[in-house]
């Protein structure tokens, strides 16, 4: 059981009049421990300023630590900076795929099962890295063509900013200073030079990493932030595959303005939520089933295979001021999405989780991404199977479950002598009513 | 009853509403990636962008005829037999007036790595045609158009 679960709020009450209809009980962030190892960026995207945060998780020593990504304009000391840890670990646990707990009394009152079929309640209530040792020829002195235009810390980071003519120079250059870029990475980096882009390098001084509480803290690096303009909003992913050791997961957490919508990726395939690809919105039996995350891990394999390994899924997408069910930390605040770079408040953000798996052979594009435009809210949801939710969900691998093949809450209730209304406010159902019109467009398959 | 005459008389008298945008058919454009008012033509030159984050695009838009704005969305461009975008969107038309929405934010990344994986897009593909094939599915309909154009280098990808 991979699942960090958090204490159980089993007797969720809502208050008449709260704005948030609540349905159901959030259990626990499932898929934390499956995208542990996943590279995890940050995107905020309004007009043509990115803000773009990634998520520096080291297995080895933080000393070998370096990073060098291509970027479209030489960066200034304010255009980068650092953020703490935690705030990647709120995004994670706000949008990661849910399980959630539901009970007979969720659904049924006075004898009558709310909604058609009940599937409204859960929709409506509602680097690039180049690691490697030290092992520069520092004994070279042969002049080389770069130029570093801007030099400064951030954070536990020194950084530089280099210009460069000459991909092979910039090799070395970045050999000698301990980037250890490997010589396949050459032809990309000429890529990058002869279509503008400067280059920020950051290595970290050990005396300034920090480290968790505790007696024995654990040295962590900072997400490292940095803030540029470019027409193009585009990730790119393929330096990443040069010295990748096989397939990667990279989690995509986008914050654009509410107007342009959800993020999408138009140049890899997408997988959408059906009974034949990716189970979402079902009951899922850890127990029977083997954990949330070696289901998720699986479906996810078997998707990438599908799709000539690589493909996409959005897994969470929502107004960040909002969420339902929302986990212990709640939305996301103001603050929050300051640090991300956003400007403006949650009501007029829109929050978007993608997920992607590729191998470095599929992955042959940088990804194109896009604003939707669209209005959407969904998210990857699972739910603690109990007696009586069959009618109301189908369970995940196995799908709608026929009328007599289990025991219905109207059958609970009858056994129990329970009275289901004094469990149950009514409104709760009408509420779910209410909004299951909330369905987002980003379940529609493609093709 | 009297009083409800002239209401049934209104009622009698109006007319069907119109066939949404006129009856139009789905119909659906390529235009020019910076200017959505400028269509591609046939023969147009296409400069292959040289992304300064790597990479090298095409910029293009779309000029939608639907009521509906929202739309899904497959753009490919073809070259030397081989599919070098191939792009899926499901989005929402901009400036959408009821009829007309237009999109011309898209840009397509040129993989070249069906036809030589060691080759840069502007050296392979430079003077040769494109085949630009837009399909668009709306909630009234389907459309399509094929433009052919002939890519360009960008100028920072000019031989010296």
């Amino acid at each position: 059981m991979s699942l960090a679960r958090t204490a159980p709020l089993l007797l969720a009450l809502v208050l008449p009049g709260a704005a948030q209809a609540f349905c159901g009980t959030y259990v626990g962030e499932a898929g934390a421990e499956l995208t542990s190892g996943a590279s995890k960026v940050v995107l905020v995207r309004q007009g043509d300023r990115t803000v773009l945060t990634l998520a520096n998780d080291v297995e080895g020593s933080v000393k070998d630590f370096a990073v060098v990504i291509p970027v479209p304009e030489v960066l200034s000391e304010e255009d980068v900076t650092v953020l703490e840890p935690a705030l990647m670990d709120t995004l994670a646990e706000y949008s990661g795929p849910r399980l959630v707990e539901y009970a007979c009394s969720d659904f049924y009152w006075d004898g009558q099962a709310y909604g058609g079929g009940g599937r409204g309640c859960g929709f409506g209530c509602t680097e690039q890295s180049f690691t490697a040792p030290l092992s520069a020829d520092q004994g070279a002195t042969e002049v080389l063509d770069v130029t570093v235009e801007a030099e400064f810390a951030a954070g536990e980071y020194d950084i530089v900013i280099l210009s460069s003519e000459d991909s092979g120079d910039l090799l070395t250059w970045l050999t000698q200073e301990g980037y250890g870029v490997t010589e396949e990475a050459e032809t990309l980096l000429g890529e990058y030079i002869e279509g503008g882009s400067k280059f920020l390098a950051a290595k970290v001084r050990l005396e300034d990493v920090p480290t968790t509480d505790g007696f024995e803290g654990r040295p962590y690096l900072s997400p490292l932030q940095i803030a540029y303009e470019s027409e193009a909003f585009s990730l790119p992913i393929r330096l990443g595959t040069v010295n990748s050791p096989g397939e990667q997961d990279l989690v995509v957490y986008a914050v654009t303005d509410s107007s342009s919508g959800p993020v999408g990726i138009a140049n890899y395939d997408e997988v959408t939520w059906s009974a034949e690809t990716f189970d979402n919105d079902c009951l899922f039996d850890e127990e029977a089933q083997g954990s949330l995350d070696a289901y998720m891990d699986g479906k996810m394999d078997q998707a990438v295979e599908a799709h000539d390994g690589a493909a996409w899924m959005m897994t969470y997408t929502w107004g960040p001021a909002k969420c339902d069910p929302c986990p212990p930390g709640g939305p996301l605040g103001n603050d929050v999405l300051g640090q991300l770079g956003f400007e403006g408040a949650g009501e007029d953000a829109q929050f978007t989780r993608l997920w992607m798996r590729y191998t470095p052979e599929a992955a042959t594009q940088d990804l194109v991404l896009y604003n939707t435009g669209t209005f959407a809210q969904s998210q990857l949801r699972y739910i603690v199977r109990t007696d009586g939710l069959e009618q109301y969900f189908p369970v995940c691998e196995e799908g709608w479950i026929e009328e007599g093949g289990y025991t219905t809450c109207a059958d609970q209730a009858e056994d129990d002598g329970t009275d289901q209304a004094s469990a149950a406010p009514w409104w709760l159902g009408l509420s779910a009513l209410g909004l299951l019109t909330t369905l987002g467009v980003a379940l529609r398959r493609r093709r | 009853m009297i009083r409800w005459l002239p209401a049934l008389a209104l009622v009698a008298c109006t007319p069907e509403p119109p066939p949404p945008c006129g009856g139009l058919a789905p119909a659906v454009t390529l235009t020019h990636g910076e200017d959505v008012a400028l269509d591609l033509v046939e023969g147009q030159a296409m400069t292959l962008v040289h992304g300064p984050q790597g990479g090298w695009h095409v910029l293009f838009g779309v000029r939608v005829v639907d009521p509906d704005p929202l739309i899904e969305l497959d753009v490919t461009v073809d070259a030397l037999d081989a599919r070098v975008v191939d792009n899926h969107y499901q989005l929402t038309l901009s400036e959408h007036d009821g009829c007309t929405g237009v999109r011309d934010d898209l840009f397509g990344f040129v993989d070249v790595t069906p036809i030589d994986p060691e080759a840069r897009p502007p050296d392979l593909l430079a003077g040769e045609a494109l085949t630009l094939t837009v399909g668009v599915v709306t909630s009234t309909g389907e459309a399509s158009e094929v433009v052919e154009v002939i890519a360009e280098r960008d100028p920072i990808d000019e031989p010296d």
